[in-house]
C-alpha cells in the first residue's frame, strides 16, 4: 500500500539544543485514520507542521503524498487540509467570507456549496461572524473547509482540546463519516484517548520527539496483554507498570499465556510511561 | 474581486477612520485657509514655519501629511505581523498555494488604498498651502515643501514596506507599531536630509524676489573659498593699517551674516531625490518580506 505520509529519519531542532523530533521513521498508508498521542511537548504539532510544510526538517525527510512539503508546497498544499489547534479564523469575517476566501485560493477544487450546506445543517448561519462561533462550531467550520477542499490528507492538530464532550462527539462522527466517504487519510492529534479510540484505526504514540509505538490499533492490541504484577514470570516482556499496578506486556508467540486484552488507554499509558520503543 | 472584498472587510476599519479624518482635516483646513493668508512677502522657509507653527494650520496640514504614513504603518503591520500574532496565518497559509501570491494580493490592495489616501491628503494640503500662499507657483517653490503633493503617497508606501518587514520579523503587533513608527520617522527624516543634499545652495540678497520661493538651508559669514566661517576667523582677515572708525566699520561691513538658499526651481529635483530614497527603503522592506514569507513559521 502506498504511503500517504512518511517520516524518514526526521528530526527537528529549535534553536541549538531543543529537539522537537528525533530521527522519526513513520509510514502511514493511504486511507488510514491515525491517532497521534503524546504529552505536551512530545512533538505532535511539529510533526504535523512538517507534513504540511510549515516546518523545515533539521535532518531527514518528511513526505506528504510522496512530495517534500517544505520544498514543494505549491503541489502539496492543494491536496492537504490542515486544522490548527484551536482553529483561528478571522474574527471580523463571516462563515461565508471564510468559505469565499478558501474558494478564492483553491478555485474549483473547493466545494463551497457542500461546506455551506454542512454549516447550515449545524444551524450556523452563513452570516455568522467567526467571533460569534462556539468552539465546536469553529471546529466544524474547519472540518467543513477541510472536506470541502476534497483533500487527500487531513491533518488535525488537537482540534478537540477545547471542546465539550457533545461537540467532540459531533466532530468525530462527522470526521468518521466523511473519511469513510472520501477515502482520505487523516491524522488526529489529541490528548483524549477515548476520542482516538472512536475515530482512529491506527495509532502513533510520541514522547520526547521519538516514536514509542506505531501501528494498526487492532494489531497493537493483539500484540499486547495486561497481567497482574503477581503473575509475572521470568521472560515476560514487560513494557511498563500501569497506574493500577498491572503490567503491560508484549505477547510473544512462545509466551501465549493468559492475560487480559489491553484497552487502548492502557497501551498509550504503558508506552508513555515506558518511554521506549518496542523491540 | 473576492480576494479584494475579503481584504477590504479585514482592513476597512482603519482605512475608513483615516479617510474620514483626512476629509475632516481637509475641509476644516480649507475653511481656515480662506480666512487667513501667509504674508506674501515671507520666504518659503518662513511660510513653512508659519504653516507648521500657526496652531490651526499646523494641526490640519501636519495631520494630513501624517495620515498616509499612519495608514502605511497600520496596513504594513497587519498584513503579516498581526496574522502571525493572531494565528490566522496558519489558516491562510494552509489554504494558499503560494504565499508570495497571497502577499502580492495583500500588498497591491494596500498600495492602492495608500495611494488613494495619499492623493486625497496631498490634494487637500496643496489647496490649503496654495490658499495660504497666494502668488507662489507651488511646483517651483519650496513653500509648504513636504506637506502637499505626491510625496505624501511615497511616504505612505515607504512606511508600508518598512512596517511590513518589521511586523513579519517581530510577529507582535504592539512592538511592531512602536518600532515601526520610530523607524518610519527616522526614514522620513533621513530622506528629507538626502533630498536636500547634493544641491548647491546660493546666497540670496534679502531683496531677491526668488527668496520667497527658496528654501533656507544655512546661514553664516561667507569665507574666502565659498564656505562659511566664524566671526573670529573673519575678523582675522581684517587688513592691516586700519584705525579708528574705519577699523570699527570693517567687520560690520565684511563679516555680515548671510543666509544660503535652495532656489524654488530645485524643488522637484529635491522631492524626486527624497522620493527615490523613500521608495528604495520601502522596496527593501517589501523585498525582504517577499523573501522571508516563504520560510516564516505560522
Amino acid at each position: 500500500m502506498t504511503s500517504a505520509l512518511e517520516a524518514i529519519g526526521l528530526s527537528k531542532r529549535y534553536g541549538r539544543r531543543t529537539w522537537a523530533l528525533r530521527g522519526l521513521d513513520i509510514s502511514i498508508p493511504q486511507g488510514c485514520v491515525v491517532g497521534l498521542v503524546g504529552p505536551n511537548g512530545a512533538g505532535k504539532s511539529t510533526l504535523l507542521k512538517t507534513w504540511i510544510g510549515f516546518e523545515k526538517p533539521t535532518s531527514g525527510r518528511a513526505l506528504t503524498l510522496g512530495l517534500e512539503p517544505w520544498r514543494d508546497r505549491r503541489n502539496v498544499l492543494p491536496r492537504v487540509a490542515y486544522l490548527a489547534q484551536s482553529p483561528v479564523f478571522y474574527r471580523d469575517l463571516t462563515v461565508r467570507d471564510h468559505l469565499d476566501y478558501v474558494a478564492h485560493y483553491r478555485g474549483s477544487a473547493f466545494d463551497k456549496g457542500q461546506a455551506l450546506q454542512r454549516m447550515s445543517e449545524l444551524g450556523v448561519t452563513q452570516e455568522a461572524k467567526a467571533s460569534t462561533l462556539s468552539g465546536g462550531q469553529a471546529a466544524q467550520l474547519g472540518l467543513a473547509i477541510a472536506f470541502g477542499m476534497q483533500a487527500e490528507v487531513i491533518l488535525l492538530d488537537e482540534p478537540l482540546a477545547a471542546l465539550d464532550p457533545l461537540a467532540r462527539r459531533a466532530f468525530i462522527d462527522v470526521l468518521r463519516a466523511e473519511i469513510t466517504k472520501s477515502g482520505a487519510t487523516a491524522v488526529l492529534s489529541s490528548h483524549i484517548v477515548s476520542d482516538i479510540e472512536r475515530a482512529c484505526n491506527r495509532l502513533i504514540v510520541l514522547s520526547s520527539g521519538t516514536v514509542q509505538i506505531e501501528g494498526a490499533v487492532s494489531q497493537l492490541i493483539a500484540e499486547h496483554t495486561v497481567v497482574p504484577a503477581s503473575t509475572l514470570i521470568e521472560g515476560d516482556d514487560v513494557v511498563s507498570e500501569l497506574p493500577d499496578g498491572r503490567r503491560l506486556c508484549r505477547r510473544r508467540l512462545r509466551n501465549q499465556r493468559p492475560g487480559s486484552e489491553p484497552a487502548l488507554e492502557d497501551l498509550v499509558l504503558g508506552y508513555l510511561a515506558a518511554g521506549k520503543s518496542p523491540q | 474581486m473576492t480576494g479584494l472584498r475579503i481584504w477590504w472587510r479585514l482592513h476597512r476599519a482603519p482605512i475608513a477612520i483615516l479617510v474620514v479624518a483626512s476629509i475632516v482635516c481637509g475641509l476644516f483646513g480649507i475653511a481656515y485657509a480662506e480666512n487667513i493668508r501667509c504674508d506674501a512677502s515671507l520666504s518659503a522657509t518662513d511660510c513653512s514655519q508659519f504653516l507648521i507653527y500657526n496652531p490651526p494650520s499646523s494641526i490640519f496640514t501636519l495631520a494630513l501629511a501624517v495620515l498616509p504614513i499612519l495608514l502605511g504603518v497600520v496596513l504594513g503591520i497587519s498584513t503579516v505581523g498581526s496574522e502571525l500574532e493572531s494565528g490566522t496565518a496558519a489558516f491562510a497559509w494552509s489554504i494558499v498555494g503560494s504565499r508570495r501570491r497571497w502577499l502580492a494580493e495583500q500588498a497591491v490592495a494596500s498600495w492602492v488604498s495608500i495611494l488613494v489616501l495619499g492623493m486625497l491628503c496631498g490634494g487637500f494640503n496643496a489647496l490649503i498651502v496654495a490658499k495660504l500662499n497666494p502668488g507662489h507657483n507651488l511646483p517651483t517653490s519650496f513653500v509648504g515643501y513636504g506637506l502637499w503633493g505626491p510625496i505624501l503617497v511615497v511616504r505612505g508606501l515607504s512606511a508600508y514596506g518598512i512596517s511590513l518587514a518589521i511586523g513579519a520579523m517581530l510577529r507582535r503587533v504592539t512592538a511592531s507599531v512602536a518600532l515601526g513608527l520610530v523607524l518610519v520617522t527616522a526614514a522620513t527624516i533621513a530622506a528629507l536630509v538626502v533630498g536636500r543634499s547634493f544641491e548647491t545652495s546660493q546666497v540670496l540678497a534679502s531683496n531677491d524676489p526668488g527668496i520667497y520661493d527658496a528654501l533656507g538651508v544655512g546661514s553664516g559669514i561667507p569665507g574666502p573659498n565659498g564656505t562659511f566661517q566664524t566671526w573670529d576667523d573673519c575678523v582675522l582677515t581684517e587688513p592691516l593699517g586700519l584705525d579708528g572708525d574705519a577699523r570699527n566699520a570693517w567687520p560690520l561691513e565684511h563679516c555680515r551674516e548671510v543666509s544660503s538658499y535652495l532656489p524654488g526651481s530645485k524643488m522637484v529635483d529635491v522631492e524626486l531625490r527624497e522620493s527615490a530614497v523613500l521608495a528604495l527603503l520601502g522596496l527593501l522592506g517589501f523585498g525582504a518580506v517577499l523573501a522571508l514569507v516563504g520560510s516564516r513559521r505560522p
